[in-house]
């Protein structure tokens, strides 16, 4: 499990911060600007770059931010179980799909948070929103292990 | 695995994270200030030629803070160029006690979740008192260590040296530990306490 992880984070970390900037704007601050703007359309939220900016916060998604950290650990842990590769490829297509939501839900209530209650944004930036966000990935994690056939270590 | 249902695992685990991440946030400042003398220690070991005092105060906002105030023991030169003289100050890093407490949550969490039999409670206790502690001691210190060694590195470029960042173990350690490293270093550590305490526990008797 670990030298899976330890891959998908060396690949992460060798992809140039141009190309990881540009495809955070698409994926992550173009859909969150939109969002918010639909949320809240009086804050005029505009998605610069891979910043959020609006009348009252500039907000900055860098690499990391992504939810990279919670993609590469289920990632890592479904193709350590033992199952069948078309249960691997639809537990790994599932978990980029949770960890995409989950991590564009936290995107926004941060955002909310800076703009509202700014003096609770660090805990719910370094504690909270991560710890949430990984309790829901295990979740999905043991909720997915019940449900594949494992196949057994030994017969 | 030992649970009969979804169910009962998702209450076991947001009961195991609550309680997690409560005893993290209530007795985590008091543990990492009593660390923070083996912090220093730590440091020292992993950055040669500069040491730091480490200390706890509340920032400039109500975010509690961990600083590491750098010295440079023997004076530093580098290219020829004099950046600090001996025992003058160099750079304070902080990082906020939330983010170092942030593993002991999920270490902690880890360890209550996952059930423990009656007769391995106190040595699973005991593996876990000392799994946490191994947990801060590789984090916080290497994370503003390597926070001090960026400074440095910049300060070669600055002076027309070459810098290496990824020949560094420590800048290495750093990147792979804040992009989610700490999170499995926080799992794989619980496991192995868990696993540790059935090994050292006596298999119950049968009757």
């Amino acid at each position: 499990m670990a030298c899976v992880y330890l891959c998908l984070e060396a690949l992460y970390v060798a992809l140039p911060d141009e190309t990881l900037l540009s495809a955070l704007h698409v994926t992550i601050v173009a859909p969150a600007g939109w969002l918010l703007g639909h949320l809240d359309p009086q804050d005029h939220v505009q998605a610069i770059g891979n910043r959020l900016v609006s009348n009252r916060v500039d907000f900055a998604i860098v690499r990391g931010c992504d939810g990279s950290g919670l993609l590469f650990l289920l990632t890592a842990a479904i193709i350590a179980l033992p199952s069948s590769f078309r249960q691997k490829v639809s537990g790994v297509l599932l978990s980029a799909a949770l960890t995409y939501l989950l991590n564009l839900t936290r995107l926004l209530a941060l955002y909310l948070i800076q703009r509202s209650m700014p003096q609770w944004f660090v805990a719910a930036h370094v504690f909270w929103a991560p710890g949430i966000l990984l309790i829901a990935g295990t979740l999905f994690f043991l909720t997915w292990m019940q449900r594949v056939d494992a196949v057994p270590l030994r017969t | 695995m030992p649970f009969r249902s979804v169910r009962e695992l998702s209450l076991r685990l947001l009961a195991a994270g609550v309680v997690g991440s409560g005893f993290a946030l209530l007795a985590g400042p008091w543990l990492l200030h009593q660390l923070l003398p083996v912090f220093e220690v730590l440091f020292g070991l992993v950055q040669p030629g500069v040491l730091a005092n480490f200390s706890m105060a509340d920032g400039p906002t109500t975010a509690s803070l961990i600083t590491a105030s750098a010295y440079s023991s023997h004076g530093l030169l580098v290219n020829g160029h004099l950046i600090a003289t001996a025992e003058s100050p160099l750079i304070a890093v902080t990082t906020e006690t939330a983010h170092a407490l942030l593993p002991a949550a999920i270490f902690l969490t880890a360890l209550l979740f996952w059930p423990a039999p009656k007769g391995q409670r106190l040595t699973r206790a005991a593996w876990g008192l000392g799994g946490l502690l191994t947990l801060l001691c590789l984090t916080t210190p290497f994370l503003l260590a390597a926070r001090v060694e960026m400074y440095i590195d910049d300060q070669t470029l600055q002076a027309g040296g070459q810098s290496h960042p990824f020949h560094s173990p420590l800048l290495l350690w750093m990147i792979l530990s804040e992009m989610g490293g700490r999170w499995l270093l926080s799992i794989v550590l619980a496991i192995a306490c868990i696993r540790l305490s059935a090994l050292a526990s006596p298999p119950p008797s049968s009757k």
